[in-house]
């Protein structure tokens, strides 16, 4: 039931009792949409996690079970922009719709696009944490092959269909529009990913460089990272999972001290002793690592992107993600500066701090309400879809 | 040169004190340190309040320093300097502990303030500043003895008399910088100020964004700078909020007089992980501003109720501009998105005490929490104090202090039931 929003700066607005919200367990989504769900139940707004993309580590799933009011729901359907998606997508469809007829939402939060076309009663928000278009673009230096046509397709139709639509930042939500055309006034907003301070804080730093990031990402650009290891005082130390879901992967070059995918506590503890974090990355609507790698007090290393230049202003140095001998000079400065790492620290973790969850969550509210004033949920429907059996496995 | 900055270690036994007895941060001496160190002076502030340090470990400290100049603070901290404590009892101490170990002794605080030549018999240092310190400190920190004559706002004794050179000072708040506190002063600092709705999860700090109220309440001791309100930059502000959060602050306490509706920093508070405390006057606020308060992180308000008078404003005093009716609405409407309201009834001397205790009792069944009335103490300086006796002279605080215990044989929500005289108080201090 929705009520009235006690947590937005302006005036009352109404806000839902309930959110059926999709997530997946690739990369950041998953990390926003937890920090997120805390925020919204400390708020007075439960809500229901639709986990797609495969089997949630025992970890993820202690945390979810930690905050008040979350049902956890999980299978195992592939993501839209992975090889091959399709059927998947199709009954996830399904099984959303019948999960919004059993748990009556107010709201339907997409960490994803194409869903947003389904006929959900409850008005819909779409958060665009990322695209494969605006990747390819980012990595390739040109637009997607004729082979994402269809992508692009649902992508777009899913967008027409939202009633909001969020992005981390305003480079993404203009990027979206390049690819899908334009969203139309009012329906785009930009919110920043945000992370709980606590859980990442500066320690006394040691000397190296660390990174994170899937290794089999060409976005991330640690082949550039390889490359000026070699000339650093410093070992440069690199954790995220070097396997791709569709079990092709990319190792990490031997000039790096690759670490393999940790988990959020010993991501923390790498993080609160790196003097340095570089990511000189192609692609990175917003860089959740960078944020926690901030808030650790690092003095960040960023590929020169708007979305980043957007996110860190001042609080961090940028170099050209083709530019190894760049990247190589602006590491080396901080290896030999003491000072300026020190002080570019502190004024990145000064930056980090305005990334709350707190905040994120009182601007998804003020979506919310919008898209809740916009389209209140419409009837139930009286026929409700049959519901084929996924093909994943479901937990409930 | 190379300045200590000291507060002492406060006690308050015996005191007619009604503050907060936790440490607070100091910010006056925060303030000061930094412009000092811009004006390529060395500063240190030991704070041995916050540390649990006596006053051997103090002069052992301050002596290891080694400075030229050691400035000590006669209250708790700006926060206190509302209603400090009347005696001088822990400064004095610390000036005695500290002579000849600290350089050019100077006393930074509201007793000089108010009565400089009192302040500067009792405590025997070499200056006192008269109201807001960290600009005249840069001043008297670059500065030979022979140039104080040039230093406005300061009191001093030389060659047998004492010099008090204008009034009390006001700094400018534009300029003061955003504050940095270091990781272990932080740490240190668990108490939240005024905050009931919560247990502490984490460490606060007190910050200011603006000084000075055009209102004169009957019981405030900085009347010199009474009508002149100053804010400080907005992005100040934040520079120095975004700073306290980085070091793990999870609550601040604003410490301005009057905590002012400024929607701008309140869009930014609700923007950020922080909850926050603060002083304001209700009738200042309009119930949109107060919910916007509410949203914004606020779980703490204290508003000034002086006794409410059926007729609304005082034409004198222009104290209470709201009617009773007007102000008990804001309080309530308030608490409505703020956890806790207190109205903080003074007793002033005037009105009538069956009309205030009964509407303290209206309040109490709104959810708005009313303390019994505390009698105001006639601070020199004061409008409580100038209506009774005039200009404050060398024995306003043992006058104003004697009048005080003798006329409130009862007190209420006094921490010390017994308050011992001031004489007896400071006797032995030195």
């Amino acid at each position: 039931m929705a009520r009235v929003d006690r947590g937005s700066p302006g005036a009352a607005a109404p806000r839902p009792g309930r959110v059926l919200m999709t997530a997946d367990t690739q990369g950041g989504v998953w990390t926003v949409a937890i920090e997120l769900a805390l925020a919204l139940s400390r708020a007075g707004v439960a809500t229901v996690l639709a986990i797609m993309g495969g089997p949630l580590s025992p970890a993820a799933r202690a945390a979810a079970a930690a905050i008040p009011g979350l049902e956890l729901v999980e299978s195992a359907y592939r993501l839209e922009w992975m090889d091959d998606p399709w059927d998947d997508v199709a009954a996830a469809g399904d099984w959303l719709l019948d999960l919004e007829e059993r748990v009556r939402p107010d709201l339907v939060h997409l960490n994803g696009y194409c869903h947003a076309a389904l006929p959900f009663r409850a008005p819909r928000v779409v958060v665009a944490h990322a695209c494969v278009l605006s990747w390819w673009r980012a990595v390739h230096r040109r637009p997607a092959p004729v082979r994402y046509e269809r992508y692009r397709a649902r992508v777009a139709e899913g967008l027409r269909a939202a009633d909001a639509v969020v992005a981390p930042s305003a480079a993404m939500l203009s990027a979206l529009a390049g690819e899908y055309g334009a969203l139309g006034l009012g329906r785009g907003h930009v919110i920043p990913h945000a992370r709980d301070r606590r859980r990442f804080a500066p320690a006394p730093k040691e000397p190296f460089v660390f990174a994170a990031g899937r290794l089999w990402d060409e976005a991330k650009n640690l082949a550039a990272l390889e490359k000026v290891a070699p000339h650093l005082a410093w070992p440069v130390i690199v954790a995220g999972s070097d396997v791709a879901p569709g079990g092709v992967g990319r190792r990490a070059g031997e000039s790096l001290c690759s670490l393999g995918w940790v988990d959020e506590p010993e991501l923390a503890w790498w993080m609160s002793r790196a003097a340095i974090y570089a990511s000189p990355a192609r692609y990175a609507p917003f860089g959740m690592a960078t944020l926690e790698a901030a808030l650790s007090g690092c003095a960040l290393v960023l590929g020169d992107l708007p979305s980043l230049r957007e996110v860190w202003r001042d609080a961090a140095l940028y170099v050209p993600a083709d530019d190894a001998r760049a990247l190589h000079a602006a590491l080396d400065h901080l290896v030999r500066d003491a000072a300026r790492r020190e002080a570019l620290g502190a004024l990145a973790r000064r930056r980090a701090v305005r990334f709350s969850p707190r905040a994120m969550a009182r601007r998804y509210l003020d979506v919310y309400a919008v898209a809740l004033a916009a389209r209140p949920p419409a009837p139930r429907r009286v026929c409700p879809p049959s519901s084929p059996s996924p093909c994943g496995t479901p937990c409930e | 040169m190379k300045v200590a900055l000291v507060n002492p270690p406060w006690t308050f036994h015996g005191s007619v004190y009604l503050g907060c007895r936790e440490p607070h941060l100091p910010i006056e001496l925060g303030y000061a340190r930094a412009l000092l160190e811009r004006a390529g002076h060395e500063a240190a502030l030991v704070d041995a309040q916050a540390r649990g340090i006596d006053l051997i470990a103090l002069r052992a400290e301050v002596a290891a320093l080694r400075p030229d100049m050691t400035v000590i603070a006669t209250a708790p901290s700006y926060l206190s300097w509302r209603s400090p404590p009347p005696e001088l009892r822990v400064p004095m101490a610390a000036v005695a502990a500290l002579r000849g170990h600290g350089g050019l002794l100077v006393a930074v605080g509201p007793h000089g303030s108010a009565t400089p030549r009192a302040a500067l018999r009792k405590l025997g240092v070499d200056v006192i500043v008269l109201g807001e310190c960290e600009e005249i400190l840069v001043m008297l920190a670059g500065a030979t003895e022979s140039r104080f004559w040039q230093i406005p706002s300061i009191a001093y004794r030389r060659n047998g008399i004492d010099h008090v050179q204008g009034g009390p000072y006001a700094a400018c708040l534009r300029t003061l910088p955003a504050l940095r506190w270091d990781g272990a002063t932080i740490a240190r600092h668990v108490h939240h100020h005024h905050r009931f709705d919560a247990v502490p999860d984490g460490p606060s700090a007190e910050m200011e964004t603006s000084r000075g109220s055009p209102c004169r309440c009957a019981s405030c001791a900085r009347d010199g700078a009474r009508d002149r309100l100053r804010k400080r930059p907005l992005a100040t502000v934040l520079d120095e909020l975004d700073a306290l959060l980085a070091e793990g602050v999870r609550h601040v306490y604003f410490i301005d007089e009057r905590f002012l509706p400024d929607r701008a920093l309140l869009e930014e508070l609700w923007a950020r992980d922080v909850v926050f405390g603060v002083q304001l006057r209700i009738d200042s606020w309009s119930r949109e501003m107060l919910d916007l308060l509410g949203r914004a992180g606020c779980v703490s308000i204290e508003a000034s109720v002086e006794r409410p008078s059926i007729e609304g404003m005082d034409p004198l005093t222009r104290r209470c501009s709201a009617s009773t009716e007007e102000l008990t609405a804001l309080l309530v409407h308030a608490r409505r998105s703020v956890p806790f309201v207190q109205a903080n009834l003074s007793d002033a001397g005037s009105g009538d005490p069956a009309e205030t205790a009964s509407w303290r009792q209206r309040l109490l069944g709104l959810g708005v929490w009313a303390n019994e009335p505390v009698p105001a103490f006639p601070y020199p300086g004061s409008p409580a104090y100038t209506r009774r006796w005039g200009a404050p002279d060398d024995g306003a605080w043992e006058r104003a202090h004697a009048h005080y215990i003798a006329e409130h044989r009862t007190f209420g929500d006094l921490p010390d039931s017994r308050p011992l005289p001031l004489t007896e108080l400071e006797h032995g201090a030195r």
